[in-house]
């Protein structure tokens, strides 16, 4: 690209200006804003949900004691198996 | 401020993943080396418990192979958790997140190790060991009854059971249909002629001498009566006998063995039923031979492998 000065600078001028002032439809700009949401929300679902859990502490001790409760799960089929109790 | 390469750790996910699976809070926190060493922990100690069924039973074996590595993954369960709890607290606000911070990564993980063991366990019980509750007394003085056994399962494959062997079996004409445990007597094609606690097999009368009295057994509170050491085809084990009249039923039986079945007795002689009054077992019900006593009822130096 040759960087050449505009010829006509009061033109240039007149452009610049006329561009600064021009704004943005609202439209555009809600529909950049929505899509931006939409991406996140789809993306980080369970980082929204992580967010919301860690906001409470009785939500993030259930959600330790629902985990354990799981990962035991192996623990107590072993016990099962070997017939350590009845169920 | 924070760019969109970096995230807090939260103590409680980290714990959660650990719960879930030893070794992915670690991974979480970014502790990608000591979580595959835990992660794999939990794959490789519950498979030492299959190995053990391949090897000859003896105390080391279950020890070594059975009761550590059951602790050891008890262990690092709850280690694995409050390790990676501590990491993620540590952790600064701008952890700079890695290439394998992906929640997906996580629940492949998770999934990875709770589905493997639990069909670890499936199987391993299906084919390789299997853990029973002892009821009654019938096996007295050698299994008591509120003993925890495992019965190997795989040995079956190797052939027949033998004259000697301790088997549990699954008979539908004993009622109620459930497990039990006995003594093997005789094979199939043997003559049994059975006396009062005379037993003959093929002719030849078991040799039962008084076992002494400073035997360690007599000091259960479940046995009773005299223990006899009887010899059976090489092999010497207890069997409790009453001094006194026999409860039983039957005074003598005389029978051979049909083929593929086996003739079972119970050890408290005056206290089992077994072959005598049902018949002999299809080798086919046998589920198992008895390796271990892994919870015993009375004293734990019975704890571990099962020798008569």
């Amino acid at each position: 690209m040759i960087d050449e000065p505009m010829p006509e600078k009061p033109m240039y001028d007149e452009w610049i200006a006329s561009r600064r002032a021009a704004r943005a439809p609202c439209e555009l700009t809600d529909r950049v804003m929505a899509a931006v949401e939409m991406r996140v929300v789809q993306r980080k679902h369970y980082v929204r949900l992580a967010d919301r859990i860690n906001e409470s502490q009785p939500a993030r001790m259930t959600a330790c004691l629902v985990a354990l409760l799981v990962g035991f799960l192996p623990f107590l089929f072993v016990a099962y198996a070997a017939q350590s109790f009845a169920f | 401020m924070a760019s969109e390469k970096t995230s807090p750790r939260f103590p409680w996910v980290a714990l959660v993943l650990s719960f879930l699976a030893s070794g992915v809070g670690h991974i979480y926190c970014g502790r990608i080396a000591r979580g595959f060493v835990l992660y794999s922990t939990r794959f490789l100690l519950p498979l030492l418990c299959v190995i053990a069924a391949f090897v000859r039973p003896s105390n080391g074996v279950f020890f070594g192979l059975i009761l550590l590595p059951a602790a050891a993954t008890l262990l690092i369960f709850f280690y694995s958790a409050i390790d990676a709890y501590i990491i993620a607290k540590q952790a600064a606000l701008d952890y700079e997140m890695k290439q394998y911070n992906k929640a997906r990564l996580y629940w492949i993980l998770v999934a990875g190790q709770l589905t493997f063991l639990i069909a670890l366990t499936w199987v391993g019980r299906e084919c390789v060991y299997e853990g029973f509750y002892i009821p009654t007394r019938s096996m007295c003085p050698n299994i008591l009854a509120g003993d925890r056994i495992l019965a190997n399962k795989r040995t079956l494959r190797d052939g027949y059971p033998q004259r000697g062997d301790v088997v549990v079996f699954r008979s539908s004409a004993l009622q109620p249909p459930r497990n039990w445990v006995q003594r093997v007597i005789g094979v199939a094609g043997d003559q049994i002629l059975i006396k009062g606690h005379d037993i003959e097999v093929n002719g030849q009368k078991l040799k039962q001498e008084r076992a002494p009295t400073e035997n360690i057994y007599q000091q259960q509170s479940q046995v009773e009566d005299d223990i006899y050491y009887e010899f059976n085809s090489g092999r010497r084990y207890q069997v409790l006998l009453a001094d006194y009249a026999s409860e039983s039923d039957i005074d003598e039986i005389n029978i051979t063995v049909p083929g593929a079945s086996i003739f079972v007795m119970g050890d408290n002689r005056d206290l089992s039923r077994d072959s005598r009054h049902i018949g002999s077992i299809q080798v086919d019900d046998v589920i198992g031979y008895v390796d271990y006593i892994y919870y015993p009822a009375e004293k734990w130096s019975r704890i571990g492998w099962f020798c008569d």
